[in-house]
């Protein structure tokens, strides 16, 4: 792992795998996470054809710790001014729940340094695009106030390297920077929004994942989607590690042209016979 | 057990201190049986570190990333140091 210094100063922590890989595919975690999360799981098989490169996200893993620019245009931002720094001018994407977001904020914004993208369970909810983040935030939010607040936290963290350290994290994110105040202040997706995508996107979930039922609707408003259902929840790719990577590299090697598969119903694209 | 396989053992304990701090190495049992993510309470990201330092050391037969990426949940959370010693000494012979 090295600290790769952005533009803007702030140091991220990456990994790479497969230097020589054909092309480059920057893999974005979820919130909370860490690099470890593809590391430990897909990042390797995928790493066999492509150029994989791994980061955490600000404050969190490896990278440094920052105060302010937790919307999604400066996540998105960062994500491209990481591939400046290292030199390259096209990549592929892959996000895995909040970090699909950032994904899909990239192909939005930059449309031309986006090949392909790949989101791994999108969050969202029914009929309000992508507030579920709002949510999400929150009872995160409450839920640790509720530890930084009684005397709960000496016993819950006590003697636990690991669970300090990400009590740490925690406690800075949500107390110390603009993460609350940006994430709630960030503006749904709309469908022009979605229209500005030009990538190819892989829409993966887990058939019993919550954020399944979104599908549809997420998916008939990107204008080039393909999708992919695999058994499990909202962690399916880290049970079905070899078959997600398996259909994540044949959606990257496909050079076919997709469109909107056009299902008029959920239980009707989650079919198993529709795929 | 073999002197290879005990030269491997101080080889990976050398980087496990050098990735947990010589400070907080004291406090645990470095022994084949101890598991990296229970006893030593590694965090995937020292995981990582781990599996880096590994092939850093003994090249790409050793590809810990591959072999770690290959074993279920539960196969991660039991991995111990012995079963890491019998990888790089696999990976090497």
């Amino acid at each position: 792992m090295q600290i790769v210094k952005l533009k803007n100063g702030l140091g991220l922590n990456v990994q790479v795998l497969n230097p020589e890989g054909r092309e480059a595919i920057i893999m974005i975690h979820g919130m909370f996470g860490n690099l470890a999360q593809y590391y430990l799981t897909i990042a390797p098989f995928i790493a066999k054809e492509y150029k994989v490169i791994l980061f955490d996200l600000k404050s969190q893993g490896r990278s440094d710790r920052m105060e302010t620019g937790y919307d999604l245009k400066t996540f998105a931002e960062e994500v491209v001014g990481l591939a400046d720094s290292l030199g390259l001018e096209k990549v592929h994407l892959l996000g895995y729940s909040f970090g699909c977001l950032i994904a899909l904020k990239c192909a939005m914004e930059f449309p031309e340094r986006i090949g392909k993208v790949v989101t791994i369970e999108v969050p969202d909810k029914s009929r309000e695009p992508l507030m579920a983040r709002g949510s999400y935030t929150y009872d995160h939010f409450n839920y640790f106030v509720h530890y930084l607040n009684t005397d709960v936290r000496e016993n819950f963290f006590r003697s636990k390297r690991q669970m300090q350290n990400t009590f740490n994290m925690y406690e800075y994110v949500f107390n110390h920077t603009t993460f609350a105040e940006d994430m709630n202040n960030e503006k749904e997706f709309q469908q022009a929004d979605f229209a500005k995508i030009k990538s190819p996107v892989l829409l993966a979930f887990g058939r019993e994942s919550i954020c399944c039922k979104e599908l549809v609707r997420i998916m008939n408003w990107i204008p080039f989607t393909d999708i992919y259902l695999e058994e499990g929840s909202h962690d399916f790719f880290v049970e079905k590690v070899e078959q997600s990577s398996k259909r994540i590299i044949e959606f990257l090697n496909s050079s076919a042209s997709f469109s909107n598969p056009s299902f008029e119903s959920t239980d009707q694209a989650i079919a198993p016979s529709t795929l | 057990m073999s002197t290879v396989v005990n030269d491997t053992h101080e080889v990976v304990k050398e980087l496990l201190t050098a990735i947990i701090g010589e400070d907080f190495i004291g406090e645990y049992d470095l022994g084949l049986e101890s598991t990296l993510t229970g006893d030593l309470e590694m965090e995937s990201i020292e995981i990582v570190e781990f599996a880096e330092k590994v092939k850093a050391k003994y090249g790409n037969n050793a590809n810990m990333s591959e072999w770690v990426a290959k074993l279920s949940l539960d196969q991660l959370i039991a991995l111990s140091i012995g079963d890491v010693v019998e990888f790089i000494d696999n990976a090497n012979s």
